[in-house]
């Protein structure tokens, strides 16, 4: 059974800046939800509003009907986990530490073997038994983000939020991790919601998409409705051509050739002073 | 499967033996305990230290009663000291601990919120100025006044963090900027002092040292100490979280803002119970988090009692030395424990390949 | 703060030696600027000296301090005295006293003084004055500091510090529970000097060697009040100088009440502090008739270091052209004469350089040789003054 997630109209302000403008939408299954939008649209301040990172309007984010505000940290630890793009750790632990600390919302002072079970079982499922003894600190980026990932499953969370997790990865480990969300919505009885950059692979993986501009809804559905050739020029201002390959499978690909984008962008060209321009 | 239960196996095993490491500095610290008693500028030597101590605790072995000297030496300047020595360094070493983890920066240490300035300028209000913050246990204005202070500092720098926002920054600013304001005005109390005698006793006060024990003194500072040190150790798996970041330990159900406050709280009850009494004693608060680390690893819930046991052994060691070397002169014992302590620190970390921290 | 610490611990190191500074014998050679015995117009011994007080004389001084013992010597001996000491509060000391440990210098000067010299058994690291001090075994390195394993091991029957064991009460304590008696007194305090002496004397059993002591140095006090109380012209101005450039004696300052008793007016004497440190304009401004000098702990006893520390001031820029350079009215001089028991010779000096012909007839260093004669039993040695 999946749990509820409903965003009710979530505005959030940093200072003067509008990051999000009455955002509503409903989650009531287990399926990888995609949000996607330019630069600057309320991508990561979205995630970081539902997990609670940030501190949204009251009645704004609702959990099986339960205001996220009023939920006890720890409480909401067991039932949800966040995945940051990118993480880092001030004092060397090893890699079985940090995915033994996914447990934290379950312990109060001593690891029970429960406990031990299920973050080795988190290091199974992410494949890095053989990096358990090793420190956090010297592996390389893709490693690193499937320990903090293996991480948020200790927690046995219901709901996971991702900010951008493939953005430092190589293609192999990119379709690696978003396998594994995928799995996770398919076995786990999770709701996996991820933001990304990449449409293509958003529409691959994507049971639905968010599409946001400038911290609004523009559009929500499944990867075909919303990644349409209309919606990106609107909300990316690129042409773009949508097709499908033998297989079935979405691709979009830019339409203009090399160069022209550069034109496009408002940043006007300076003529090289005379000097450098020499015999 | 197999794999799994080497891992549960390889995860005991690192817990034995940091349970181990920690028995043997303990082991270590009674050993020292025991010597540290035994010497000294008069001229009781172990086989009376033994003595007296056993006559105290079990008065029914009827030994023969050592003589008034050797008893008031044994029991009323050395055992005493040798206590506070433990417990200073115990107490000292777990706020700098503390203190690092929550502010998630391995060079700071308790002083930074400027406790240690606070709490001279507190002494100095009273030994210069005859003023003093409360009427009452006479013999105590100026450790209360010193603890008063500090106290002070600690609440301006929390005041400042709640209205710029409660984050290791902030505090670590505001900390850096109250401490300056009390060092400046403990030099204007030394400028405008009235009778030079006065000022010398400042200076001599802040330069630190534990000749102050006695056993009055220690039915303070013991309680307060280790109920710090007890409530510290609680927040172990907090500050073990709140090292992946403040967003990581939000998401794992740890709220970042009230870990730093009661690090702060606990850090400053803990230093300025100290530093009240003995001055400002610097040094082991800052190394002694570090050779835990290189020791026994940044698990807080071995690392703080490791850095606590760390922290009185040097101290103890430290104290000895600087009573005992060019007896009857004192050296001070801040000269002691950075002596004995970097020496001893860079040898760990030359031959360690291990990473400190990033 | 660590390092401000640090700045201050060295300066007051510096003035700890120069507030207790005793001289060490001098390996020099040279004479004493001032000759002692070829001046006409000062006699070959001090005046005091023709007289011949006797023994059973009684003091005629500051009323006796209260105790139970009976003034006359052929009484059974008291078994204890009671007596207040600087801090008010209420000694009791048994007698007799035949181990004594001194916390200060100017104490231990005193205990020699007095003839109980081999009643000591205990001194502070200072203490080195008289020479045959040496011998005896160090138990602090200044009052605030005693170690007090070490003192009680001395097993004292009496302990004599100066008001900064006041500060540390807890050695205080200590040395008070271990059922010790502690007299605390300021020996560079000039009012309490007589109690001090009456006091020490008490308790040491060397009451009449005590009355010697006060009846000598009064006389040389009262010469010197009675003659600056009889002067009509008007007081020199005079800039007293500390251990460095431009540190002085304010009001309420030992220093201040040296320069007053001995005539001269203070340029620093409205200044708000203590222990300030005077702007060069406005030394130059008030144009001193006299400079004193202090010579810095570490130069003490060494003639080169007093003319370093004298041409450095008639060549300091603000100082050159000032009366007392070009008059050559610029003297150096060493704590130690102006302190304890020893404080009428530094007054001597002082009174001499600022009123030469007042006190023309008298000759300070063969006083001062004449004191240390009489009651330490050593002749001086090295240097106290310059020029």
């Amino acid at each position: 059974m999946a749990l509820k997630l409903q965003i009710n109209k979530l505005s959030f302000v940093y200072g003067n800046f509008k990051a999000l403008k009455d955002v509503l939408f409903e989650v009531d299954r287990c399926e990888f939800l995609g949000v996607v939008g330019p630069n600057g649209s309320g991508k990561s301040t979205l995630l970081k509003c539902i997990g609670r990172i940030l501190k949204p309007e009251k009645n704004a984010v609702l959990i099986d009907d339960c205001d996220v505000t009023k939920i006890n940290l720890k409480s909401l630890a067991k039932v949800m986990g966040y995945v940051p793009q990118r993480s880092e750790s001030v004092f060397p632990f090893t890699v079985f530490d940090i995915v033994l600390m996914g447990r934290k919302p379950y312990i109060h002072w001593t690891v029970s073997d429960d406990d031990c079970r299920i973050a080795i079982e988190a290091l199974k499922y992410l494949g890095l038994e053989d990096l358990a003894t090793r420190h956090f600190n010297e592996l390389s980026g893709g490693e690193q983000q499937k320990v903090i990932i293996a991480r948020a499953l200790a927690q046995q969370p219901r709901i996971l939020l991702f900010d951008e997790p493939t953005t430092y990865l190589d293609i192999r480990h990119q379709l690696e991790i978003l396998d594994l969300l995928k799995h996770l919505t398919t076995t786990k009885q999770c709701t996996v919601i991820v933001a990304m950059h990449d449409l293509n692979l958003a529409s691959r993986y994507a049971d639905r998409i968010l599409m946001l501009k400038k911290g609004s809804i523009y559009a929500l559905g499944p990867p075909e409705t919303v990644l349409s050739e209309e919606n990106i020029a609107d909300v990316y201002g690129i042409k773009v051509h949508v097709t499908r390959t033998i297989l079935g499978a979405m691709q979009i690909m830019p339409v203009e050739p090399v160069g022209t984008h550069y034109r496009r962008s408002e940043v006007p060209i300076k003529s090289p002073p005379k000097q450098l321009v020499g015999p | 499967m197999s794999q799994i239960s080497e891992l549960k196996k390889l995860y005991s095993k690192g817990k034995a033996r940091k349970l181990i490491t920690l028995f043997s500095f303990f082991i270590a610290l009674v050993v020292a305990a025991v010597a540290s008693v035994s010497v000294g500028a008069g001229s009781p030597r172990l086989a009376e230290a033994i003595h007296v101590i056993m006559a105290k605790l079990f008065p029914f072995l009827n030994l023969a009663p050592a003589s008034r000297l050797t008893q008031i030496i044994i029991l009323d300047l050395r055992l005493p000291r040798v206590i506070l020595a433990v417990i200073a360094g115990a107490a000292l070493a777990a706020s700098g601990t503390l203190m690092q983890a929550a502010l998630r920066n391995p060079l700071v240490s308790p002083y930074i919120l400027g406790v240690s300035s606070a709490a001279g300028f507190g002494a100095a209000l009273f030994i210069v100025l005859g003023i003093s913050t409360v009427m009452f246990f006479k013999s105590y204005f100026i450790v209360a006044n010193a603890f008063i202070f500090s106290v002070v500092a600690m609440l301006i720098v929390y005041g400042i963090a709640r209205i710029r926002g409660i984050t290791a920054e902030s505090i670590i600013l505001a900390g850096v900027a109250v401490g300056y304001l009390f060092s400046a005005l403990l030099s204007l109390i030394q400028f405008i002092a009235p009778a030079s005698d006065a000022v010398r006793a400042v200076v001599f006060w802040l330069l630190g040292g534990l000749s102050t024990a006695n056993w009055s003194n220690l039915t303070i500072i013991l309680p307060m100490a280790f109920a710090a040190i007890a409530l510290m150790m609680l927040y172990s798996w907090d500050l073990n979280v709140l090292s992946l970041g403040e967003e990581a330990a939000t998401s794992l159900g740890v709220n970042p803002r009230s870990i730093l406050i009661a690090s702060i709280v606990l850090s400053a009850w803990a230093t300025a119970s100290i530093i009240s009494f003995t001055g400002v004693i610097g040094f082991v608060d800052l190394i002694s988090p570090h050779i835990a680390r290189i020791v026994i690893g940044s698990d807080h819930r071995f690392q703080l009692p490791c850095s606590a046991l760390i922290g009185a052994l040097l101290l103890l060691c430290a104290d000895t030395t600087a009573r005992v070397l060019l007896a009857p002169a004192e050296i001070p014992v801040g000269i002691v424990t950075s002596l004995m302590g970097v020496p001893f620190f860079l040898y760990l970390l030359m031959s360690r390949r291990r990473q400190i921290w990033r | 703060m660590a390092v401000a610490a640090f700045g201050a611990y060295t300066i007051s190191n510096r003035t700890q030696t120069q507030l207790q500074a005793s001289s060490t014998p001098a390996a020099t050679p040279t004479a004493t600027p001032t000759p002692t015995s070829t001046s006409p117009s000062a006699p070959s011994t001090s005046p005091y000296s023709t007289q011949q007080p006797s023994e059973t004389t009684t003091p005629t001084y500051p009323p006796t301090p209260t105790s139970t013992a009976t003034p006359s010597p052929t009484a059974t001996p008291p078994t204890n005295i009671t007596l207040v000491d600087a801090t008010g509060a209420t000694v009791t000391v048994s007698l007799p006293v035949n181990r004594v440990v001194s916390l200060n210098s100017g104490f231990t000067e005193l205990i020699c003084a007095l003839g109980a010299a081999d009643k000591l058994v205990g001194r502070d690291e200072l203490s080195k004055y008289p020479d045959y001090v040496a011998n005896v075994s160090v138990v602090a390195q200044n009052s605030y500091q005693p170690n007090i394993e070490a003192l009680l091991q001395a097993q004292p029957d009496l302990v004599v510090a100066d008001t900064m064991l006041a500060y540390n009460q807890d050695a205080l304590g200590k040395i008070k529970n271990a059922g010790i008696p502690v007299i605390i007194e300021n020996p560079s305090n000039s009012t309490r000097l007589d109690t001090m002496i009456q006091n020490l004397g008490l308790a040491l059993g060397k009451s009449e060697r005590a009355n010697e002591l006060l009846n000598y140095i009064h006389y040389y006090l009262n010469l010197v009040y009675n003659r600056v109380g009889n002067l009509t012209s008007s007081k020199p101005l005079v800039y007293i100088e500390w251990y460095t450039a431009w540190r002085s004696f304010g009001p309420g300052s030992a220093g201040n009440q040296l320069i007053v008793e001995a005539g001269g007016t203070n340029i620093a004497a409205n200044v708000s502090t203590a222990y300030p440190t005077l702007s060069a304009e406005y030394v130059a401004e008030k144009n001193p008739d006299v400079i004193i000098r202090m010579i810095s702990g570490n130069l003490v006893g060494n003639l080169t270091g007093y003319q370093a520390t004298w041409q450095e001031i008639i060549t300091r820029p603000g100082l050159k052209d000032v009366t007392a350079v070009k008059t050559g009215h610029v003297y150096i001089y060493d704590p130690i004469i102006t302190q304890g028991i020893r404080y009428p010779i530094g007054l001597l000096y002082f009174a001499k350089w600022l009123h030469p012909e007042t006190f023309a007839d008298i000759n300070p260093a063969a006083i001062h040789d004449d004191f240390t004669r009489k009651f330490y039993g050593v002749s001086i040695q090295g240097v106290y003054v310059f020029p």
